[in-house]
């Protein structure tokens, strides 16, 4: 876990190097119930569990690690989690205050890079390759933001340190709770051969199965297999399995999670009648996909219309423009338009919405002559 | 119905007829032409509901009458016509006899009757206007219509007369083109929307004269035989004098053929989604450059006389193409503000009296 080379001497001494990335995957152990034992001293070393009450139907949101030795595992039910370790303190989830303090330390990595994925509440992957000073090595930046983590936050958190996110995940995992875990390049074939293929993206319960008949329980098992044989049984997914296996990842850390819509919609308590009153909720349904559209600097090239009638048939119509519609006047004389191609008017309507599909990071706007009516 | 006419003749008129005719209607008969044969031709209507038009042949009526027949397909039998000497019969109720040449044809039409009555104008006095001026016009405007249904104000061109002087103005939201001309004997009035396909198919008419009309709600262009009616759209033309920038300080004139290869080479690398090219003036002239994140990028440098300062800017080559190739002198004159502001650009020495183009950029 030593310093890497400085960059510089490294790509003059080793060119390739230049291409390798350094993705760190962070994961804040067993986030919800750590942050109930942070504030609650009375808790900590004992058996706690977030999520439905053990008396209902509820499950496992996160255990702590005392209870994980008794078997309790996430998204088990909550009474189960009882009759293996009657002790178990249960706990109601508070999500508003676990945004709270995952945005703290969001704000921790984001000291090291803007490259930052949050692929949950407790979890990112950071990409260090364009961000590291000289000298200073993706492994430095891993301990200092567990260092800062847990002065700041007193909070632990596991850190893989890899070429991709791929590995870097299953290293974070590695060594878990408060671990560190570095893959260099040449490690990436050793780390991964005894592995379980349960620990590659993508591989669930079922692929694990069918692996499991050709006779493959690790990564080492499955890197083997001949391709042909992972494309016959698996098809596209046998392509990504056969690189996976070698460690192959090549999925860029994204800022964003890109959305694929955003939308908003709305029951009313006393269903529309008029064409009026619903032009004037499609209005305001677009004033709020309009904003959130600006508000994430997204455009979009596709505006549907749900209308649900007062017998609850449900059905949705869309338009998509060679140029995106930007402002919420836009948005809504299209919604308007779409709503005449539905019966709405003639029939009640219990609901509205308006979404926005096709949308588009790229920050090139065509801008506007006039300001529209 | 029985009437003989020359087939040439009659192509030159099916011809027009077709942009008219609805291919994918609902209603039938909107893909029927009207043919009536009195007064010694054959009389040719053709309507979508919002433009309609109708012509028609010289020709040698035997026996009055009217029917609708589907517009594809006459023209393509007449096309295909081997002789110049055409029969048009109704030996049949509802199918039209065609002998041309040495060929016999029997087509199924519908009663004339189901064809929809067309709108008249009210026999108000006629502008006339040199319709070659005004097709050159209409041709100079129309790229910049816009075609989202959505935006129906902007779905059409602004026409307006002042005293000897004839205005066209057409924007998509984007851009926006306007031409004026001297035209003795005009008078100031107010301005009127011509629907975008009007405009289209008056471009393909021939003649010297136009004659305008405009009615309650409708139009009326004739050239020759053929005369055109539109409704006239509704809603308000934004206010367009106001974006024709004045406070543009930044300046590059260039030969416009030039100009036009430099954007059309540097286009060719332009994202699929956003097509932008930037535009950056500096003392020796304009760098135009394009990024495609999947493919690369293009760069050339076009030297030419600038003056008020340095800037780069967005701007969609299919917006510039398009004015360009409407520009009829060599140069041309763009000018700029800051990367925010509109780009005008105006030919150099033209004869127009006022042509203009106005380019919204895209932020980059």
């Amino acid at each position: 876990m030593s310093a890497s080379y400085p960059p510089s001497a490294r790509s003059e001494n080793h060119p390739t190097d230049s291409l390798v990335r350094r993705i760190l995957h962070c994961d804040l152990d067993c986030f919800y119930a750590q942050v109930h034992m942070r504030d609650d001293p009375t808790l900590r070393g004992k058996p706690v569990v977030v999520g439905g009450s053990p008396t209902g139907r509820g499950v496992v949101a996160a255990a702590s690690y005392e209870a994980r030795a008794f078997g309790i595992r996430s998204a088990m039910p909550a009474a189960q989690a009882v009759r293996l370790c009657p002790d178990t303190i249960f706990l109601k989830s508070d999500f508003s205050r676990y945004r709270e303090e995952s945005s703290h330390v969001f704000d921790i990595f984001h000291r090291f890079t803007d490259v930052v994925q949050p692929a949950s509440l407790d979890e990112a992957y950071l990409d260090l390759t364009d961000d590291l000073v000289p000298y200073r090595s993706a492994t430095h930046v891993a301990q200092e933001i567990r260092r800062m983590v847990l002065r700041e936050r007193g909070l632990t958190l596991s850190i893989g340190v890899a070429p991709n996110r791929l590995v870097a995940k299953i290293a974070s995992d590695y060594h878990k709770p408060d671990g560190l875990t570095v893959v260099r390049p040449h490690q990436v074939l050793d780390f991964l051969e005894p592995l379980s293929v349960r620990r590659v993206h993508g591989v669930g319960p079922a692929t694990a199965e069918r692996l499991g008949r050709l006779g493959v329980e690790t990564i080492g098992d499955l890197r083997r297999l001949d391709p042909e044989t992972l494309t016959a049984r698996f098809g596209r997914h046998g392509r990504g399995l056969h690189d996976y296996a070698r460690g192959i990842d090549d999925r860029p850390v994204r800022t964003q999670r890109e959305r694929k819509s955003l939308g908003h919609e709305r029951t009313y308590s006393r269903d529309l009648r008029t064409l009026a009153e619903m032009d004037e909720q499609i209005e305001w349904l677009s004033q709020r996909v309009a904003h959130g559209l600006e508000k994430r600097e997204l455009v979009a090239r596709t505006i549907t219309v749900k209308v649900r009638y007062g017998d609850f048939t449900t059905l949705t119509r869309s338009k998509t423009l060679a140029e995106p519609p930007m402002t919420a006047d836009h948005i809504a004389s299209l919604g308007r338009a779409l709503l005449r191609q539905t019966d709405a008017g003639d029939r009640s309507v219990r609901l509205l919405g308006v979404t926005a599909s096709g949308l588009d990071r790229d920050a090139m706007v065509q801008l506007e002559l006039f300001d529209r009516p | 119905m029985e009437i003989r006419l020359n087939r040439s003749e009659l192509v030159a008129e099916l011809v027009p007829m077709q942009g008219i005719v609805e291919r994918r209607t609902t209603i039938p008969v909107l893909s029927h032409l009207l043919l009536r044969a009195e007064d010694d031709q054959l009389k040719i209507a053709a309507t979508d509901l919002e433009v309609s038009l109708t012509s028609s042949c010289g020709g040698e009526v035997k026996e009055d009458g009217a029917i609708a027949i589907q517009a594809k397909k006459l023209l393509e039998i007449m096309r295909a016509g081997a002789g110049e000497d055409v029969t048009l019969r109704i030996d049949q109720e509802g199918m039209l006899t065609i002998l041309v040449g040495q060929s016999h044809f029997k087509i199924r039409g519908l009663p004339a009757e189901d064809f929809p009555s067309l709108p008249a104008i009210d026999a108000e006095q006629a502008t006339t206007i040199p319709f070659p001026t005004f097709r050159g016009m209409v041709g100079k405007v129309a790229f910049a219509i816009s075609s989202e249904e959505s935006r129906f104000q902007l779905s059409g061109a602004l026409m307006k007369m002042g005293e000897d002087q004839l205005t066209l103005v057409a924007t998509d939201g984007h851009r926006l083109a306007l031409v004026d001309s001297e035209i003795q004997g005009l008078e100031d009035s107010e301005g009127v929307l011509v629907p975008r396909k009007a405009l289209h198919e008056l471009q393909r008419f021939d003649g010297d004269d136009l004659e305008f009309r405009k009615g309650e709600h409708h139009l009326s262009f004739s050239v020759g035989r053929r005369q055109l009616i539109c409704r006239i759209l509704e809603g308000t033309f934004p206010d367009y004098e106001r974006v024709i920038a004045k406070d543009n300080d930044k300046t590059a004139q260039c030969s416009k053929a030039e100009l036009s290869g430099v954007v059309q080479r540097v286009s060719l690398l332009t994202g699929d989604r956003a097509r932008a090219v930037k535009v950056a003036l500096a003392e020796e002239g304009l760098e135009f450059s394009a990024t495609n994140p999947d493919l690369g990028e293009a760069r050339e440098e076009l030297a030419c006389e600038a003056s008020g300062g340095t800037l780069a800017i967005g701007l969609n080559p299919d917006y510039m193409q398009q004015w360009l190739s409407a520009v009829e002198t060599d140069q041309v004159q763009l000018q700029f503000k800051d990367e925010n502001s509109q780009c005008v650009a105006y030919p150099v020495d033209g004869d127009d009296q006022r042509y203009v183009c106005v380019i919204m950029p895209i932020r980059l």
